[in-house]
């Protein structure tokens, strides 16, 4: 059974499981839905645009 | 039309953001704020952006300036109150989460932020050492000692790495945050 600290100070099994979860954390969040307010947001970036846009700086 | 192109990566790349700035900050409703401040700021600046650059990188540099910038206001603003601050992140609870896993994310949430977004960008949103430096505007050197500090931390604090059998260091700070102390 080798839990040996490596060089670091961590073994190579808890910086396993450490990088294992961290990846789960991330994942997890990374597939909620999203807010309706992201799409709310583009919606309204988009209209914006296309109704006033040409007048904010298209000169160059 | 490569501004069309660059805003469908944008929308493409809000999952990421998100779960980047609910990482940096612990609080889903402050995340939301920052992931809308980045899409208004990258929308509004997509001439700044260089086509076939990393995209995603480059939204993620924005959020983490945006952090850090507002991170800084509200210290002072803290500071100004009662003279000193406090590092912790509040985090939420959620029911339904398994307690290892609410006790690995108020172990996160302990981390300075410099180690937890090093360890978050390089561990879990899958950028190399040099994109993280990059995003972080720092040395590649720096990127890899605070990535290793983040682990060898969340390791002690997830009694990983017990300092000798039997001797009980189990948590004590990670369960009071996870107990909304």
């Amino acid at each position: 059974m080798d839990s040996r600290r490596g060089t670091e100070g961590l073994s190579d099994e808890a910086s396993q499981r450490i990088g294992q979860e961290l990846k789960a954390y991330y994942d997890g969040l990374v597939n909620e839905p999203l807010p309706d307010r992201f799409v709310q947001l583009l919606q309204q970036m988009e209209q914006k645009e296309k109704s006033g846009g040409k007048q904010g700086g298209n000169g160059q | 039309m490569t501004e069309f192109v660059a805003r469908d990566e944008i929308i493409a790349a809000i999952p990421s953001l998100r779960a980047f700035a609910i990482s940096l900050c612990g609080r889903t409703d402050q995340a939301d704020d920052l992931v809308q401040d980045t899409l208004v700021k990258a929308w509004g600046n997509i001439a700044s952006y260089t086509p076939g650059t990393n995209l995603r990188a480059w939204l993620f540099t924005i959020l983490r300036n945006s952090f850090y910038s507002q991170l800084r206001k509200r210290k002072r603003e803290v500071e100004d109150v009662d003279g000193v601050h406090s590092n912790a992140l509040s985090v939420e609870a959620s029911q339904s989460e398994h307690i290892r896993m609410r006790e690995f994310r108020s172990a996160l949430a302990l981390l300075p932020e410099d180690q937890r977004e090093a360890l978050v960008l390089v561990g879990a949103a899958g950028y190399s050492y040099e994109e993280t430096a990059e995003i972080c505007g720092c040395a590649v050197g720096t990127i890899k000692s605070r990535v290793n500090r983040a682990r060898k931390k969340l390791a002690t604090l997830l009694d990983e790495e017990p300092a000798e059998p039997g001797e009980a260091i189990r948590l004590p700070k990670v369960e009071a945050l996870a107990a909304g102390l």
